[in-house]
């Protein structure tokens, strides 16, 4: 407690030091004054008295000295002295200072906003207290392996509310797709039906309104139309497209699929939950009721927050007990290997997880960390620049160093104060690149996908501040120790005897510079190296073969509006025969229609199956594959996407048998299933036990497309494949024009919507460009890592340049006398060049071996192209080659340029 | 004058405060005479390394000073113990007897090292 106080009032003691040094002045002068009356009664003389007094008061320097040291606190006085004086040692040099803020604060401006992006969007995805007590429930089933189903059923999530459960909260939603009546047609927004309590779990408020209150539910028919009038809470995209981003729009209705809901509130841009920016509204609902005697969907997900002091594992045995209720009706359809039966000896139950792993997208994980690795090079180059440059200016201050130590400064101390010169650089790096962090936020967010979960905002928050202090502490320690220590090594008698800055204690510090430049060097080429095979990568990706000729080539997706077509008595909501048939029916008009239709080459059609286990001839294993309905003969699909064929024939409608069907199958497929082998001819049949076995021969193998997964093979559209596809309603059209497709758009619409007029506009997408935007992301990630790498070539060339420079200018003296001795000046040329090709020599030489070593992390970044590619090895050290000999050749010049005369003379 | 020992630090801090305890309030100079007289001549204290001494014994509370005038009229500032101090004087008295007493045991062999 005194201590404390003694703490508190030295801290006091820091200010208003002059009028407490004029007091110790007085104090001082009236104890001599005291005693030297005392010593004149004693009968000493004036002159005696005066002199006694001072010799018994002692050295009063000292006295004060030791005074202040405990009046005030030394450690935190001699840093704020030190800071001063470092910051009027920056002032006298801008030039140094500002190219050494700015390198520093590009790095730390960059390095900040890309931690704040990783931070707000993988690390710590979820605001709010105790993220990780949010977890998400699925069922599973207990077969030998443990299968997941990713969500719950209907009853299952019944039996789940009925409780007890060791939750505090719960919720639940479900994947919900509504109809937007607009000019061209009808629209398909996708949405979230959710429990009233959804956004109160997350913790995430709206930007304005409010979300559902516990009453505000509804219910919803089994197609997934809610049943009566609700609320809707729009997401940010949604509210500026329908509502222009009128912040007047609470309490406005809107109508969806037939229905009014009323706008009650509005979600910040970044909240993009479940499905990334495509999720366009939430509804309340009720939970779902499935009609009894059809398997249920396992399409609710459930999200749950444990009750303080559960653990995880408690949570999890207490489900297992509520998992043994779940009876035969909550078994899911679709959810395991379709066409297996159920088998009664699996156990059905839940299963927890930590909701956290939702939120992992490993794609841009690597993305951005590479990209931290990247700025993390900048840095370090930045860092060797910035302590060559330190180390230089400080053999110049040797005298003053000298001086300081003879007066008594320790070496911890001198090397105190050079580092905190070094720190305080980094400091002011750090200030100006934390205003340079949100303008780099803006561009950095932008590399995030549209798709990608988030539930925060992305913003210099606590954490990014904190890496960021880390960042700068951590580039000033690096640059600032070694000055700091050669600044403590003075060695007092020679550095007093030098006349000026040459000398012997020139060299050792030239060495180590040296050093630097060769370890700046090398970062520098490692860094090249990886953007050159990241470049590499992504043009082999951009060249990539997609598998079939997107030009002109349109895409779209047809839902057909099933429910028209049932017969009034049936309406518990299943398709019945006859409305699949009328489906197929429509389908052909449509088919029809689109063929006779001028300009266009040709149409086609995809319509998916489903997957399935199989069992291939002569092979003991099942192989999961999936099957793609196409169209032949007048509609083949390979004729009109130009897939190539590769062996084999392409599909007629004969090959639609029964007993045994006619395939073709990709280029993967032929490689996977009979490597090495001729595809054409084999054979393979459906498990059984799944309803009739069927048996399949491979016709004909085609080049792989892009879009589609390998292990899938295609059957003719026939009778035969229709019973088992679905949905029935569902089909995706290629059709390809003669000339700029989307001027057929129209013409298109005009022909669908003449055959079914209530269905939803189709929305033709191009297929060049769906091939430009998956790239889209990766190209602009490129840009920003060459303009990286452009940044740290440019500091390397600046190091390399500094240090010849100044190697050039200690050599003065050297260099006159050798030109005085007869030397000429291409002799002096190549002493300088020679030094300079040591430099780069040795620095591309560990740059190598280090390229070798570090490119093999980036191995799963880079698409076709080995980590040790030598183009872009060769390309990189070409590049840090030429850029250094450039470098050199200004301060080579100069060594010619040199006069022996005025050069023996220089001081 | 003539060969005096020199003071530990920390004993000092205690003589000042049992010295204005005696004495009531004094300045620095008195302070320093009055220590002299008292170890009776055998410590010598640097006067200067008083004043440091006095500043920490001021933060940390246990003695405050003033301006004052002195007898002849000087301005000279006072120091004044504390409730605190008295209070320290008895902790670290009681201290000292238990550390004497301890070390007398060991200097005086003949008084039962059993």
């Amino acid at each position: 407690m005194r201590r404390l106080r003694g703490w508190m009032m030295r801290i006091a003691g820091l200010f208003n030091r002059e009028a407490k040094d004029r007091e110790l002045n007085e104090e001082l002068g009236s104890h001599l004054q005291l005693h030297i009356e005392d010593n004149l009664r004693s009968g000493m003389t004036l002159e005696e008295a005066q002199r006694q007094a001072k010799i018994q008061l002692g050295a009063i320097e000292s006295i004060k000295e030791a005074y202040r040291d405990q009046r005030g606190l030394p450690v935190l006085e001699t840093l704020i002295q030190d800071l001063r004086f470092g910051a009027r040692m920056l002032a006298k040099a801008p030039g140094f200072t500002a190219i050494a803020v700015l390198t520093l604060a590009l790095g730390v401006g960059v390095s900040t906003a890309l931690y704040s992006v990783v931070n707000g969007v993988l690390l710590h995805p979820i605001p709010g207290a105790e993220p990780d007590r949010l977890v998400s429930i699925e069922l599973c089933a207990y077969d030998g392996a443990e299968r997941r189903s990713g969500g719950v059923t209907a009853p299952a999530l019944d039996i789940l509310l009925a409780g007890p459960t060791p939750f505090s909260q719960l919720a639940w939603w479900r994947n919900l797709e509504l109809d937007l009546r607009t000019e061209e047609g009808l629209d398909e927004l996708t949405g979230t039906a959710v429990s009233p309590n959804f956004f109160d779990v997350w913790g995430v408020l709206p930007v304005f309104g409010r979300t559902f209150a516990r009453d505000e539910k509804t219910t919803f028919s089994s197609e997934g139309v809610p049943e009566g009038d609700t609320k809707i809470v729009l997401s940010h995209t949604l509210w500026r497209s329908l509502f222009g981003g009128d912040p007047e729009v609470l309490g406005k209705s809107i109508e969806l699929s037939g229905r009014h809901f009323t706008v009650i509130g509005v979600m910040p841009s970044y909240f993009r939950f479940p499905w990334g920016s495509h999720t366009k509204f939430w509804v309340p609902a009720e939970p779902p009721r499935w009609p009894t005697g059809r398997s249920p969907d396992a399409n609710i997900s459930v999200l749950a927050r444990l009750k303080t002091g559960t653990t995880f594992q408690q949570a999890q045995a207490l489900l297992d007990v509520t998992g043994w209720r779940l009876g035969l009706e909550a078994v899911p359809n679709k959810t395991w290997v379709v066409g297996k039966e159920w088998n009664p000896k699996k156990r059905l139950g839940f299963a927890v997880q930590p909701v956290l792993s939702m939120f992992g997208d490993t794609d841009l994980q690597r993305t951005l960390f590479c990209f931290l690795g990247a700025v993390g090079f900048f840095l370090l180059i930045a860092c060797a620049n910035i302590a060559n440059l330190t180390l230089a200016r400080t053999e110049q201050r040797q005298q003053e160093l000298a001086v300081r130590a003879a007066l008594g400064a320790g070496r911890g101390r001198l090397a105190r104060q050079v580092l905190t010169e070094s720190l305080l650089l980094a400091g002011l790096g750090g200030l100006v690149g934390l205003c340079l962090t949100p303008l780099c936020l803006g561009v950095m967010t932008s590399l995030i996908p549209q798709q990608t979960v988030r539930i925060r905002a992305v913003g210099v928050d606590g954490h990014a501040l904190g890496f960021a202090v880390l960042v700068c502490l951590a580039t000033g320690l690096i640059f600032g120790l070694a000055p700091a220590r050669h600044a403590g090594g003075t060695r007092l008698a020679e550095a007093l005897k030098q006349a000026g800055s040459r000398g012997t204690a020139g060299t050792a510090g030239g060495r180590y510079r040296g050093k630097l430049v060769v370890l700046e060097v090398a970062l520098t080429l490692v860094l090249l190296v990886g953007a050159g095979l990241m470049v590499q990568s992504l043009v082999r990706m951009l060249r990539l073969n997609p598998g079939f000729d997107p030009k002109n080539l349109m895409v779209t997706k047809l839902f057909l509006p099933w429910q028209r077509y049932q017969p009034d008595n049936t309406s518990n909501g299943s398709r019945s025969a006859s409305s699949d048939a009328t489906c197929d029916a429509v389908f052909a008009q449509i088919h029809d229609r689109l063929a006779a239709a001028p300009g266009l080459e040709g149409i086609s059609f995809l319509r998916p199956v489903g997957r399935g286990e199989y069992l291939i001839e002569g092979q003991s294993a099942p192989v999961e594959l999936g099957c793609l309905a196409c169209g032949v003969g007048a509609t083949d699909l390979f004729r009109v996407q130009r897939i190539p064929l590769l062996a084999g024939r392409l599909l007629t409608t004969g090959d639609g048998r029964t007993d045994l069907g006619g395939v073709v199958i990709n280029e993967s497929m032929a490689r996977h299933l009979w490597p090495g082998q001729n595809a054409v001819g084999k054979r393979f049949r459906s498990t059984p036990g799944a309803g009739d076995s069927e048996a399949y021969e491979v016709v004909g193998v085609v080049a792989d497309t892009y879009d589609r997964p390998s292990g899938v093979f295609y059957v003719p559209d026939s009778p035969a494949a229709h019973w088992k596809r679905s949905p029935r309603y569902f089909e995706t059209l290629y059709v390809r024009t003669k000339a700029e497709p989307s001027r057929f758009i129209p013409l298109l619409n005009k022909e669908i919507k003449a055959v079914e007029p209530s269905m939803r506009a189709p929305e033709f997408g191009l297929c060049s460009r769906a091939l430009e935007e998956s790239t889209q992301g990766q190209r602009t990630y490129l840009a920003y890592l060459m303009a990286f790498a452009a940044a740290a070539l440019l500091v390397s060339a600046i190091g390399i340049y500094g240090v010849l420079s100044y190697s050039v200018a200690q050599r003065t003296p050297e260099i006159g006398i050798r030109m005085a001795l007869g030397a000429g000046r291409g002799k002096m040329l190549g002493l300088v060049l020679g030094e300079g090709v040591r430099l780069i020599g040795g620095g591309v030489a560990v740059g190598l071996l280090a390229a070798f070593w570090l490119t093999r992390l980036l191995r799963s970044q880079l698409y076709e192209v080995s980590p040790t590619d030598p183009a872009a090895l060769l390309c990189g050290v070409f590049v840090v080659v030429g850029v250094g000999l450039l470098a050199c050749l200004a301060p080579a010049v100069r060594a010619t340029r040199i006069d022996p005369m005025t050069a023996l003379r220089q001081p | 004058m003539g060969n005096k020992a020199e003071v530990w630090q920390g004993t000092l801090a205690l003589m000042v405060l049992k010295t204005l305890e005696r004495t009531g309030p004094l300045h620095g100079y008195g302070i320093a005479r009055q220590i002299e007289r008292t170890s009776a001549d055998v410590l010598s204290v640097n006067y200067g390394t008083l004043y440091p001494a006095l500043l920490k014994l001021e933060q940390e509370g246990y003695i405050t000073s003033e301006w004052g005038l002195s007898e002849s009229n000087r301005k000279a500032r006072y120091y004044t113990l504390t409730r605190a101090g008295r209070k320290q004087i008895d902790k670290e008295t009681q201290e000292w007897e238990q550390m004497t007493a301890i070390l007398a045991r060991f200097l005086n062999p003949k008084e039962g090292l059993a």
